[in-house]
């Protein structure tokens, strides 16, 4: 390895910090909100801890907490977390081409990084170094290094969630109740959904799978979201399918 | 639920969320991604995070319910006074 290549990496890596560092006003409160829920739902301190780095996804942990709170199952709290949690296999079909040149050591750790907060600001990062090489089989110089940028994200993510659930479990009770941090929740979500709304398609696509949400949220288990998220899929392929014909059209 | 119980659970939950992201990865590390699904791939992003927000904002009981209710302070000190907990549905 030269001088070069390790302060490239680095400079991606940290590259990769710097762009998810935004999005972490949205996560302290959500990983402390997460914190005081478990204590809150009798769950031991240093297991609630432990729940952050095993399960390590926010929305999940959160109705884990709150099915608890409600003395549901373990059953039905488990599927509905499982159900709630698929949608991490369109992101990692969504990330698989761009990480398949990778050593297997590499794709396993990026795969346990793969959150929503990761996945948003890498994906642009992969998007918008392989815009205009058509069907995506060449691989942009530059491109080589964008683990570099996804472990950047994934790390920041990853240290602050931890953070923030120990935040919640030390410092919660001194929280003053009328502090309403459940805002937190859906900023943090906003945040990323304005992270990707530059094109036309994806607007449509956002506005499809939003009204599908309500649609459908009368399904149990949380199947309504991936309902949704699939509806939304649908329609950008319908959308696009369209677009081209319109191009096809117009020669 | 006892602390064992929980563990299962938690490491359970744990073990299907890491297959969950592994699996696509895994999958196409040796084999090439579909057209299809290559052209899908576009709108994961914008469908997943706007189901999220919505569901966040606007769906009550949604995976991440802004109320004040069962898993918040609010519901803790009602446990505490004896209050009974919330019905979890029509069980």
């Amino acid at each position: 390895m030269t001088k070069h290549d390790r302060r490239s990496k680095w400079g991606e890596f940290l590259a990769g910090c710097r762009d998810e560092a935004p999005l972490q006003l949205g996560v302290v409160p959500f990983g402390m909100l997460y914190g005081i829920g478990a204590l809150a739902a009798g769950m031991p301190a240093w297991l609630a801890q432990l729940a952050s780095a095993i399960v390590f996804a926010g929305a999940a942990q959160l109705v884990i907490v709150q099915m608890l709170t409600a003395t549901a199952g373990a059953l039905p709290i488990g599927l509905t977390a499982s159900l709630l949690n698929l949608r991490h296999v369109l992101y990692s079909a969504s990330v698989a081409d761009h990480v398949r040149h990778l050593p297997r050591r590499w794709r396993l750790l990026l795969a346990y990084l793969l959150t929503d907060e990761a996945y948003a600001v890498a994906i642009l990062r992969y998007q918008s170094s392989r815009t205009g090489t058509g069907d995506g089989s060449t691989r942009p110089s530059g491109e080589d290094l964008g683990h570099w940028y996804f472990l950047g994200c994934g790390f920041t993510l990853w240290t602050c969630w931890q953070l923030s659930t120990a935040a919640g479990l030390l410092f919660g009770a001194t929280i003053p109740p009328e502090w309403d941090i459940d805002f937190a929740v859906p900023l943090t979500f906003i945040a990323l959904l304005a992270l990707l709304l530059r094109e036309p398609t994806g607007q449509a696509v956002a506005l499809v799978a939003a009204l599908g949400t309500l649609v459908f949220a009368a399904l149990p288990y949380k199947l309504g979201l991936v309902a949704a998220i699939l509806l939304g899929l649908l329609a950008g392929v319908w959308a696009s399918s369209r677009r081209t014909k319109e191009q096809g059209a117009g020669r | 639920m006892s602390t064992p119980a929980l563990i299962s659970l938690l490491v359970a939950v744990g073990i299907v969320t890491y297959l969950y992201r592994y699996s696509m990865i895994g999958f196409f590390a040796s084999r090439n991604l579909p057209g299809w699904l290559h052209a899908l791939c576009r709108h994961i992003a914008p469908a997943s995070f706007a189901a999220l927000t919505a569901s966040a904002l606007f769906v009550p009981g949604g995976e991440v319910s802004i109320d004040p209710g069962p898993g918040t302070r609010a519901s803790q000190h009602e446990q505490r006074a004896g209050a009974p907990p919330p019905a979890a549905g029509d069980e």
